[in-house]
């Protein structure tokens, strides 16, 4: 299995890298269940990718900050069946949900990405300006 | 200076007080020491650290989905980012005026 | 995500008012079903709404109207009694068709609010930048 580009770095690096895995595979999820939306027996999944990162940093010890970079190295995000009503063909995708998850994501991605930003430019203006 | 009858007009009853600056706190007696300067640095820098440990903190949030507000993370990014600048030009002010004090001839 | 509480109440609203608008379709286009007396009349959908308290709303429930409907006479009727009564729904089409407009009306409103909500995500993610 191939390293995460992510492993090795600084801890919040780690969470905020491992964070941008989860979200875009969350939007290609997405995706793919909005174009099965009249798919007969088609059955829509999630992604969920903050509980483990939840659960990982809360090994820590309390006043340490973040996790290490090394326990996110074996862990991965959980995709489950989403437990929407089925329809009469056995299609269960909740259009309605499946749109605002792809609103709420894209804004998270964004966030995230930015906050990845912010942290390398502080480092750049202080390279800078030395 | 004083106006005489203008201690009638005031708003809500209250008599009208003349105004007076405010007075500035002079600075300690002695100060610009350079143990003082080099406190000052030092809590600077502390600054610097809490304001971008308070960013990381914020944006492990946003990553875990715990965020309450948007505006949290990128009000605490820019102080993160203005403190840095800020903290830098001092200390390369600070240096400047080091090699200029240095290459004084006696 | 507490940050996007806004986007999930409005999604609510959406769901509550096209369900809404879906059961006043179905009462519409079943103004004239004509059962024989032996059975119930088309009962209308009347859909009932709660307040959610983590905010937004949902559907409590889905109530059904009268099952006696208006007996109306009708001897030529293939589904009419022996006195010739066959059963129509009992229901107030002027009273479905103004809900239709509140409902539409509803539906729009927390569409914008989508909108507003995403315009505001926006606006806070751009604090800081562009110095």
């Amino acid at each position: 299995m191939s390293v995460p580009l992510y492993a090795g770095s600084d801890p919040v690096s780690a969470v905020l890298g491992f964070a941008l895995d989860g979200l875009s595979t969350r939007q290609r999820t997405t995706a793919d269940n909005l174009a099965n939306l009249d798919t007969p027996g088609f059955r829509a999944t999630a992604v969920d990718f903050e509980s483990v990162l939840r659960s990982a940093i809360g090994q820590n010890a309390p006043g340490e900050g973040v996790v290490m970079a090394n326990r996110l190295a074996g862990v991965t995000p959980e995709t489950a069946e989403t437990q929407t009503p089925i329809g009469p063909n056995g299609n269960n995708v909740d259009f309605r949900k499946e749109t605002l998850s792809a609103m709420q994501s894209q804004f998270q991605y964004q966030m995230v990405a930015r906050a990845v930003t912010d942290r390398f430019d502080l480092v750049t203006a202080v390279t800078r300006a030395v | 200076m004083s106006v005489n009858g203008i201690e009638g007009l005031g708003v809500g009853g209250a008599a009208f007080q003349p105004f007076s600056p405010p007075s500035v706190p002079t600075a300690g007696a002695g100060a610009a020491s350079g143990t003082e300067f080099g406190e000052m640095v030092l809590d600077g820098l502390d600054r610097l650290d809490g304001v971008q440990k308070n960013a990381d903190q914020l944006a492990v949030q946003a990553a875990t989905g715990d965020l309450q507000n948007i505006h949290d993370y990128t009000i605490a990014a820019t102080q993160a980012a203005v403190t840095t600048q800020v903290t830098v030009a001092v200390r390369n002010k600070a240096m400047e005026a080091f090699s200029e004090i240095m290459r004084m001839q006696v | 995500m507490g940050a996007f509480d806004v986007l999930r109440i409005a999604g609510s609203g959406l769901g509550m008012h096209q369900t809404w608008l879906d059961t006043l379709a179905h009462n519409i286009a079943n103004a004239n079903t004509v059962r024989s007396t032996a059975d119930d009349a088309f009962q209308a959908q009347l859909l009932v709404a709660e307040a959610d308290e983590e905010g937004g709303v949902r559907v409590a429930q889905i109530a059904e109207g009268s099952a006696e409907g208006r007996l109306v006479l009708a001897p030529d009727h293939p589904l009419a009694d022996a006195e010739g009564y066959v059963r129509m729904p009992a229901m107030n089409m002027e009273t479905q068709m103004t809900d239709l407009i509140v409902a539409q009306r509803g539906f729009q409103a927390s569409a914008q609010v989508t909108s507003y909500a995403q315009d505001t995500y926006n606006t806070a993610m751009r604090i800081g930048q562009a110095r």
